[in-house]
């Protein structure tokens, strides 16, 4: 097993596949048992079995809390404490309030942009920058328009349809590497550890993590919330931030492609 | 730097002139579309209220016990020779694991040194590119039933620390 796979194992096992998921600690805690019991068999339960139900913030969030506690009543602040727990509950739901005022217009905004055509004529403009991006994906091929989803849903600030479209273009590149005939992808029963990424597969993800985003709506909320001069002031840095780190993604990618070092 | 600035205050009316402007023209009944979008957005609003009130919570006991500042007068020496203002290592490391976490933590980084502080300016541009990296690595390739990822984790976090040197950058010219 290679040094990477062995990463990745252990991101599956800590990452957040369901953010949301810190509330359903009740249903999971019978599965950690069962993990805990068998550490080996563990990993290919995880890969065979899409089993990343246990989250990182299950493990983020109750260190910040115990942690908290502990040391409040090391150093005497646990009055302090009391008062924070209750006022950021309080908080947090004036925060949504202006959240759902913003969420509501951008939202609303891009409805319009969908029914209308616009996010579909988007995603068609960008082809010849995939093809520059992918040049061996065949033209046809379902992965490109995949790709083109996700990208325009991420700059777009349309959370909610990235991941879907991100997940069917990982499948739809796998497919591809079955039609090249890599043996790995060809069959379902072959051992997922002997999958390899393709360059392709690279590309899309650290595109994606380098994150385009024209809007960032979230964070505009945010900075109302807390009683900013100008919330929205930060659109045009955050979008040339966000273009210097997708052209360092663009490079390395290229570079890497070029090269015949091929792990 | 005025013409920042000057740029992200017309940005949202443009999109707004020409989203609606766009749907006139193709036909669409653009009012009862934007109320459908909107019903929806406050759908995902509601969904994130649970998550936001455990997370800043959670926040919220680590700050008042006194451990941030604590973290701060440690690492801060240190971090501030790079730009980087103590309270925001916290965040950069959270961040590559999960983003409702990172959001705790920013709502902290507002909450003290305030959203037009360099801190805050640093903290909102860095927020807006970059990526949970881990999550987002984790899920995907587990569609595909990859495990050897190769050189996706190294281009990563290539990008994400380019982000951040720019992050750092833009921030020191906007305050």
């Amino acid at each position: 097993m290679t040094e990477q796979s062995t990463v990745l194992i252990l991101l599956q096992v800590f990452c957040d596949r369901k953010e949301e998921s810190f509330c359903e600690t009740e249903k999971s805690s019978a599965e950690q048992k069962l993990f805990f019991g068998k550490k080996i068999k563990f990993r290919h339960i995880l890969i065979e079995k899409h089993y990343v139900e246990k989250s990182m913030l299950n493990y983020i969030w109750a260190v910040m809390i115990l942690l908290g506690i502990v040391y409040a009543a090391c150093t005497g602040q646990m009055e302090a404490v009391t008062n924070a727990a209750l006022d950021s509950a309080g908080e947090a739901i004036s925060l949504c309030l202006t959240m759902a005022g913003v969420m509501a217009l951008w939202m609303g905004l891009m409805e319009i942009a969908q029914k209308a055509g616009l996010i579909q004529k988007m995603t068609r403009g960008i082809s010849p920058f995939l093809q520059f991006m992918f040049p061996r994906i065949p033209r046809e091929h379902p992965a490109l328009g995949y790709i083109a989803t996700n990208i325009i849903a991420n700059v777009m600030g349309l959370g909610w349809a990235c991941t879907p479209a991100g997940l069917k273009a990982m499948e739809a590149l796998a497919q591809l590497e079955a039609e090249r005939g890599n043996t790995a992808y060809n069959s379902e029963d072959a051992p997922a550890a002997n999958r390899v990424a393709s360059n392709e597969m690279c590309t899309f993800l650290i595109l994606n993590i380098s994150s385009l985003q024209l809007i960032p709506v979230n964070m505009i909320a945010y900075r109302s919330q807390y009683g900013s001069a100008d919330p929205a002031c930060i659109i045009a840095p955050a979008i040339i931030a966000t273009l210097i780190s997708t052209v360092a993604a663009i490079l390395y990618c290229k570079a890497k492609e070029h090269s015949k070092w091929r792990y | 730097m005025e013409i920042l600035t000057h740029v992200s205050d017309i940005i949202i009316p443009l999109i707004i002139f020409f989203v609606v402007g766009y749907g006139m023209v193709s036909g669409i009944k653009v009012y009862e579309t934007f109320l459908k979008g909107a019903k929806d957005g406050l759908k995902v609003v509601v969904d994130i209220i649970p998550t936001l009130v455990g997370l800043m919570v959670a926040v919220g006991i680590l700050r008042a016990s006194g451990f941030f500042d604590m973290l701060g007068s440690l690492l801060g020496p240190f971090t501030e020779l790079l730009g980087l203002p103590a309270q925001l290592i916290p965040l950069l490391i959270v961040k590559m694991f999960s983003s409702s976490a990172a959001t705790g933590l920013v709502l902290d980084i507002f909450k003290t040194s305030g959203p037009d502080s360099y801190a805050g300016m640093l903290t909102s541009i860095l927020m807006s590119c970059t990526e949970t990296i881990f999550y987002t690595m984790s899920v995907y390739f587990l569609a595909a039933k990859v495990t050897k990822t190769r050189y996706t984790l190294a281009g990563a976090l290539f990008s994400t620390l380019v982000g951040t040197v720019a992050s750092v950058i833009l921030a020191g010219m906007m305050v």
